[in-house]
């Protein structure tokens, strides 16, 4: 499978082959000694262009890339840039094209990166536009998943929260359907899973339910995908109000989990998985975003050709 | 009985016949024949039609369509039938199609969608028969009623 100076911008573009493949070389990456995994990227640059701040996605790009032999040029502020003075993003990406070797970004602007990898001839990976894709979260999750559960076909996952503007559930939802999984949906009715995904679940016979509750259906799942609910997509705050702290995992609700569940987040949480959880063998949120740094190692390594 | 209707016949040009009423001048301006075109055009609105109640027609006299000329029409009004007159004969008819891939003709109704922002023509990708349209850059769907023509 040949994934050189591919670009990786959508989960949606990325058939289930792909995705095991790259799953496969994240578990190689983890079995590796320091001294190979230097060799991966060594005398390569990777640019890490944040137009929207970001912690978790850059850092964990950052430590990737440094982790495997490469080096980082970029920003993560776009006040000290030319874009302050109005540089056109295609300007800002054919910059960079010319003096590294793979490029990360983050912008605010829905279909920015798509664009940029239409722009340039270096390979771009999506740490996110808007609010459409964030793929390597997606693939981060499915990393964490078959890693607990050592398959991704065929489980029960269950996200709840916020299923109508959090982008990482519509990612997984969707990639998950590519493994036959069935889903269920918990969410306030302000807060449910759009119609078009679950359009496109029943058009791949995808089996699906919704739920208002957690308990209806915690006895029977693998994974629980909890989510923040997020204040800055209400538009009015009065709503947000109406739906804040509607789900909080405690420790009390976890009595009759099947041993192998686990409970997953994209982070950062407010309070909807209560700390005492953090201490159960279920909590796995925190080795989830540590997931990330293997999963990106494996797309900046095939993506430049120093994994094949 | 049905009305009869006059419209011009034509010697050499095209006739887009089964235009779904009302929108025969979103045709004449996707096809930029409201500014460009010098030749006569005919247009008639609400005629009856066993098909849609309603029709409308347009006949161009001396122009010749592109495929990209035929991919508009399919845009706004698929299943229109488009005549080829020449030497005032019939000499071919197309069926209006929906494009699957839809270049700088569609403006993306997402405010936040890199083509309303950056110099990027926009593509679509149509869904459902024409009926809704999946932005490439945004990967948003939007009904037809949505998207408007640039």
């Amino acid at each position: 499978m040949d994934f050189l100076g591919k670009d990786i911008i959508s989960i949606n573009d990325i058939s289930r082959n792909e995705i095991d493949h790259i799953i496969s070389k994240a578990f190689e990456i983890e079995k590796m000694s320091v001294n190979e995994k230097l060799e991966i990227l060594k005398g390569k640059i990777m640019a890490s262009l944040f137009f929207e701040p970001s912690t978790r996605t850059k850092d964990s790009f950052t430590a990737a890339c440094l982790k495997i032999g490469g080096s980082v040029v970029g920003f993560s502020d776009t006040s000290s840039t030319s874009l302050k003075k109005g540089e056109s993003l295609f300007d800002t990406v054919k910059m960079y094209e010319k003096y590294t070797d793979i490029l990360v970004m983050r912008h605010k602007i829905e279909g920015a990166a798509r664009f940029a990898a239409e722009s340039i001839d270096i390979p771009v990976i999506n740490g996110g536009d808007g609010a459409n894709q964030h793929p390597t979260q997606t693939l981060l999750d499915l990393f964490s998943i078959k890693k607990t559960q050592n398959k991704i076909d065929n489980l029960h996952v269950a996200m709840a929260g916020d299923l109508k503007y959090g982008r990482t559930v519509h990612s997984l939802a969707s990639a998950l359907a590519k493994y036959n999984c069935t889903l269920y949906f918990i969410s306030p009715d302000s807060l449910n899973m759009p119609d078009y995904i679950k359009e496109e679940l029943k058009k791949n016979k995808i089996k699906f339910s919704e739920h208002k509750e957690i308990q209806e259906v915690i006895d029977k799942l693998d994974i629980l995908y909890m989510t923040r609910i997020q204040a800055e997509r209400f538009p009015d705050k009065t709503d947000y109000e109406k739906v804040r702290g509607v789900y909080v995992l405690d420790k009390s609700m976890l009595n009759d989990v099947k041993d192998s569940f686990r409970i997953m987040h994209p982070l950062p949480r407010v309070d909807e998985i209560a700390t005492e959880v953090d201490s159960t063998p279920y909590a796995y949120y925190f080795e989830q975003a540590a997931n990330g740094v293997p999963v990106r190692q494996a797309l900046l390594g095939l993506l430049t050709g120093g994994l094949k | 009985m049905a009305r009869p209707y006059k419209v011009y016949k034509i010697e050499d040009g095209i006739v887009i016949d089964h235009i779904p009423n009302k929108l025969a001048v979103d045709v004449l301006k996707v096809l930029g024949l409201d500014k460009e075109h010098d030749g006569l055009i005919t247009m008639g609105v609400n005629l009856a039609s066993s098909k849609y109640g309603k029709k409308d027609v347009i006949k161009i006299e001396n122009k010749e369509l592109s495929a990209e000329d035929l991919n508009k029409i399919g845009l706004i009004a698929p299943e229109a039938t488009i005549n080829i007159i020449k030497k005032g004969e019939l000499v071919n008819k197309h069926i209006a199609k929906v494009p699957g891939k839809i270049k700088a003709l569609i403006k993306c109704p997402n405010p936040m969608c890199v083509t309303r922002v950056e110099k990027v023509e926009s593509v679509f990708y149509s869904e459902n028969k024409g009926k809704k349209f999946k932005c490439h850059y945004c990967e948003r769907i939007f009904d037809k009623k949505y998207v408007s023509i640039l």
